[in-house]
């Protein structure tokens, strides 16, 4: 008799066991199974502070398919503060993302980076992690493109440079 | 006391009246603030591909364009780089797997830019900042790609002949920045 509970209990335990391991399981799949990954891990994450943007540029390449990629001269930004306007854009022509990573000189650390903007839009300003000194930098715009489909494919990218003139 | 702080309210009532006519005078005076402000906009755009088919039997021609130019300082050009291959440390070739077997291919590239001459993309301290087009106005430029086993046609290397049934691929990074013309 004294067994047959305890058999019985074991049975009990048991099943709660697996019906905890297949909640925990569904869980899982729910929260990571159905994700798209971007670069970055983080899915999908558009930009939220891209602006509409035309660039008041006209389309003068006669029809080339491709990406455009914006280019800058000089860039000037304020010294000791965090906020720079400069105008990051993805021409509406493109069919592809761009995400943004901005450097300094030779540094390998990134003082910001862009989610995903969309062609057409632009950032007109953000914070960068620290503020600079005044004096010239060369400020490098590196752009990764990705194609707009379920695997963000990686595209032909560039890196943009141009004089910085902190004041 | 009572003197002397009589005395400090005088003072202070001096120091009023005398400050109020300078403000008054201004009171009817209209103020205009002047400012300058030139944004950190785009003065130029470049064109690059985004895909380039290549051919296995002859040089491919790849374009690329400058447009939207609206500023360009004197003595400046604007000058597009061979940047990084997404080979390893940046080398430029070509790889791909055989659906049927499995077995992963590269193949390297030889690329030519403004200086006329090609390079081996597997020398990758020969290309880097390799200048493929430059400009000054609005234009088209093509630099040239060229697989390797056009210039090593009798080689059995599996990196220097092209494979049948094999899917090859790779991308570039573009510098893209004004430099001083020489």
């Amino acid at each position: 008799m004294q067994n047959q509970e305890n058999r019985k209990k074991r049975q009990w335990i048991i099943l709660a066991a697996v019906l905890v391991i297949l909640a925990a399981a569904a869980g899982l799949f729910l929260t990571f199974g159905t994700r798209r990954e971007n670069p970055d891990g983080k899915g999908i994450v558009l930009e939220e502070g891209a602006e509409d943007w035309d660039g008041e540029m006209k389309d003068m390449s006669e029809g080339q398919t491709g990406i455009k990629i914006p280019g800058y001269g000089e860039i000037t930004v304020p010294a000791g503060e965090t906020t720079w306007k400069i105008t990051l854009a993805n021409p509406e022509e493109n069919t592809c993302y761009f995400k943004y990573t901005v450097t300094i000189d030779d540094s390998e650390n990134p003082i910001y980076e862009s989610d995903l903007i969309e062609p057409g839009k632009a950032v007109r300003e953000f914070d960068v992690t620290e503020p600079l000194e005044a004096g010239d930098y060369e400020i490098h715009l590196n752009i990764s493109t990705y194609a707009m489909d379920e695997e963000l494919t990686p595209l032909n990218g560039a890196v943009v440079k141009a004089v910085l003139h902190v004041v | 006391m009572k003197k002397l702080a009589a005395g400090t309210a005088v003072l202070a009532a001096a120091a009023v009246l005398t400050a109020m006519p300078v403000f008054a005078e201004n009171t009817t005076s209209a103020k205009t603030d002047l400012t300058l402000y030139v944004p950190n906009d785009p003065v130029y755009t470049i064109t690059v591909p985004e895909t380039v088919e290549l051919s296995a039997t002859e040089n491919t021609q790849v374009p690329v364009t400058a447009s939207d130019v609206k500023y360009i300082p004197e003595g400046k050009k604007i000058s597009v780089t061979f940047e990084k291959g997404n080979g390893t440390f940046g080398r430029l070739y070509l790889t791909g797997v055989n659906e049927e077997t499995g077995k992963d291919y590269t193949l390297t590239l030889y690329i030519k830019g403004t200086e006329g001459e090609f390079k081996m993309g597997a020398l990758e301290n020969q290309i880097k900042g390799m200048e493929l087009a430059a400009f000054t106005d609005n234009g088209t430029m093509n630099y040239e790609l060229r697989p390797a086993n056009l210039e090593f046609p009798d080689s059995t290397s599996d990196n220097l002949k092209v494979q049948k049934g094999v899917h090859y691929s790779a991308s570039v990074t573009y510098g893209i920045e004004l430099t001083d013309i020489e």
